[in-house]
């Protein structure tokens, strides 16, 4: 679902995130660098969904399908190397935190030049993201040109702290899912000139501009015979009396939140048909607290849903982590044991099924407290 | 035969003749303003999960991993392959649909700039690879007909962008604002997917993602409004001036034109796509302004636009030695910097004929003006 580039509102506001929230994601990143003992760590970003790392450092991201690498040594500034042309640096300087910033038309040439030039590629040197973003060809000879260092992987430096979302972090999803609350609200009252998939979309898609979502995700669900789908708006009509679910995802400031809702077709407008899944939403949501896995929260939920009536549909996932990535650790899925923590944010969208309602969809963030989640969206 | 059975025998038939043994044109889920989407060209559907490929044998045999596994029905329902397999674990069952099929040996593989680690070490755990772009972009250099259509079609799409362009460049107006009225105009006319750099302001250094700032009385806007369709890019760079402009401002607008104008009257089929830079180049030179057509203020002069080939390429410049060939759809734009007005957009994507570059866009390619 990724678009062809970020068109949305590009910023980064100090109020929302002054530099001392940067200042203290690299503060623990450098303790957990400590501990591995690491004299250097190279962080990388691709495109427009796996940015999340590079961000948490730097609030840079990748508009393009492009990469941008951070290397963070254990001491001094952070260097902020992206794919593009010097041009493109003064944009960067309004939108990234404290870091030099180097244009590169080959980034694992140019990386390591610069580097190499402040001799910084000594000791041990950490890897997080490389192996799994980076094109495989730059990959390959990153890795011959680091054959003399002694080079680890430590995906977890920066993962196990983008887990738990500060109190910044927490209020930029907050201001995401505002949003999106909003245009869900408004999606009812707006008269649509013709009511087909692509005018649906393309009201989302404004809507959320209009609220500063930087990028958007907007799906369609709806029944074809005796399945039920969920894909990019086609040039279909909606017809009258139909069911029909949409699934928004936006970025706001860097930050992710998602929501569905499931609407029928009544006189050319979209009237809210999720109501019978309210009760049970509630309930199952309720499962999403602190202290339990993402393995038991599945548990939890079919057994809710079972027990209010509903079949619940799998094919696209129950629920994961929310926040500089559309979907992050952790993940609600069988089998996932990583329990949850105050402050995280998860995504959860239930899509069930009854003989009399058919198929609802139904989704929310949801912050994580000790009790039961507050619903953000 | 349909037109997608010819895209399979011809993807057969060059394999024969290279001696490969199969052919996997991975994506990644990501298409490019400046690359071809080899996957989409060849399945005729666009793919957006992180890993996906086609697999095809030098016999004809051809199957389709759909990553995410859920978006397979979709993509089944658009394809001409008739094997469409979902994938949660592309690694696993890219070795094992490649085994089944009977692929070992040599295969051409499409999509290398994209591919990662994990897909590279489980494809060449069955067969040895060879890069296989070429093939691809030599089949997607023929135009069809409803490619030509499909640029005309995006064509008007663009003009639909540029409207709101022009009406939504206002004072007061924030820039993000604009490019959301752009965006839904766009995707309200057709366009499935949407590409809006722009910038305001009385100078601007160059174009870039919509930002907060608030347009004002002399503000010079500009833009590049390119909505996609099937795939398939679209591009005009325009300017709009709120008020009335600068003597100076339209004085360099005319140059820049006369600038496109030149250019356009050499790109014909047959000449290499470097005469359009070249060209260009000579007009804002001779005003004055030669090291500002380098980098680093400019570098490419123009770019084709194309689903399986984006030939003559992702950067038109004074270097670019491949020719241009009827049916290739390409931005020609003097975009440029100039110390006296900043940036300015101007451009326009043309399809090339017999007779020369034709203009699809309806609407003019000129300084526009916004009374406020």
């Amino acid at each position: 679902m990724q678009g062809a580039l970020k068109n949305g509102r590009n910023v980064l506001d100090w109020i929302n995130m002054p530099q001392v929230e940067f200042d203290s994601h690299v503060t623990g990143i450098r303790e957990a660098m400590k501990k591995e003992m690491l004299d250097l760590l190279l962080i990388y970003g691709y495109a427009f969904d796996s940015y999340g790392d590079v961000a948490y450092v730097t609030n840079c991201i990748t508009r393009l399908p492009r990469g941008a690498l951070v290397a963070l040594p254990a001491k001094g500034q952070p260097a902020l190397f992206f794919d593009g042309s010097s041009r493109g640096i003064p944009s960067y300087r309004k939108t990234v935190s404290d870091a030099d910033i180097i244009a590169v038309s080959d980034m694992v040439r140019d990386s390591l030049k610069y580097l190499t030039d402040r001799n910084l590629l000594q000791g041990r040197i950490g890897m997080v993201g490389l192996r799994q973003l980076m094109p495989y060809e730059q990959f390959k000879a990153l890795k011959e040109s680091l054959s003399s260092c002694t080079v680890t992987e430590v995906k977890s430096v920066v993962a196990d702290r983008r887990l738990l979302k500060s109190a910044r972090e927490q209020d930029e999803i907050r201001r995401a899912s505002r949003i999106l609350h909003e245009i869900f609200e408004g999606v009812r009252e707006f008269s649509f000139p013709s009511l087909n998939e692509h005018s649906i979309q393309a009201f989302l898609y404004r809507e959320a501009r209009y609220a500063g979502a930087e990028d958007v995700r907007a799906l369609v669900g709806k029944a074809v015979g005796e399945n039920w789908y969920l894909w990019p708006a086609e040039k279909k009509a909606i017809n009258e009396g139909q069911t029909v679910s949409l699934y928004l995802a936006l970025e706001f400031e860097r930050y992710w939140a998602e929501a569905a809702r499931t609407f029928r077709v009544e006189n050319g407008s979209l009237k809210p048909a999720d109501q019978v899944l309210e009760q049970a939403y509630r309930e199952s949501a309720e499962a999403v607290k602190a202290g339990e896995t993402g393995s038991e929260v599945c548990g939890s939920i079919a057994q809710t849903l079972k027990s209010r009536g509903f079949e619940m549909l799998t094919d696209y996932g129950l629920g994961y982590g929310v926040g500089l990535s559309p979907e992050e650790p952790p993940w609600i899925a069988e089998g996932e044991d990583t329990r949850l923590i105050e402050g995280m944010t998860i995504a959860l969208h239930l899509i069930v099924k009854n003989k009399d309602a058919g198929v609802l969809m139904k989704g929310e963030t949801l912050l994580v407290t000790d009790a039961a989640p507050v619903v953000l969206t | 035969m349909g037109k997608t059975d010819r895209k399979l025998e011809k993807a057969v038939k060059m394999m024969n003749d290279r001696g490969l043994d199969g052919l996997i044109i991975f994506s990644r889920g990501n298409i490019s303003v400046l690359g071809p989407s080899y996957l989409h060209y060849f399945a005729g559907v666009r793919l957006f999960g992180r890993m996906s490929a086609a697999i095809v044998t030098r016999s004809g045999d051809v199957a389709l991993l759909v990553g995410p596994s859920w978006d397979a029905p979709r993509v089944a329902r658009k394809t001409w392959i008739g094997d469409v397999r979902g994938t949660s674990t592309f690694p696993t069952d890219v070795t094992r649909t490649m085994k089944e099929l009977g692929i070992s040996g040599t295969v051409g593989l499409v999509g290398q700039k994209e591919i990662t680690e994990e897909a590279y070490i489980a494809i060449t755990s069955v067969a040895k690879v060879e890069p296989a772009e070429a093939l691809i972009e030599d089949m997607a250099r023929e135009k069809s007909p409803e490619e030509i259509e499909q640029a005309r079609i995006a064509a008007k799409i663009a003009d639909i962008g540029f409207e709101a362009f022009l009406e939504y460049s206002r004072p007061g107006q924030r820039e993000y604002e604009l490019a959301a009225e752009m965006e839904y105009a766009m995707r309200l006319a057709g366009a499935d997917d949407i590409f809006i750099l722009l910038s305001s302001g009385s100078h601007n250094d160059e174009m870039h993602e919509p930002m907060d700032r608030r347009m004002a009385k002399g503000d010079i806007v500009i833009g590049e409004i390119t909505p996609i369709v099937d795939g398939l890019f679209f591009q005009l760079c325009r300017t709009v001036v709120i008020g009335r402009p600068e003597p100076v401002v339209s004085e360099k607008y005319d140059m820049l034109m006369r600038a496109l104008n030149d250019s356009v009257a050499v790109a014909k089929p047959g000449a290499p796509a470097g005469v359009i830079s070249k060209t260009m180049n000579k007009v804002i030179s001779d005003a004055g302004y030669g090291k500002y057509c380098y980098p680093p203020y400019m570098r490419a002069r123009g770019h084709g636009f194309g689903v399986g080939s984006i030939a003559p390429g992702g950067v038109i410049d004074d270097n670019t030695a491949m020719p241009l060939e009827l049916g290739q759809v390409v931005v020609i734009h003097p975009n440029q910097y100039i110390p006296e007005t900043g940036y300015l957009a101007c451009g326009e994507t043309y399809l090339v004929t017999e007779k020369g570059a034709e203009k699809l866009a309806k609407t003019e390619t000129k300084l526009y003006t916004k009374e406020v």
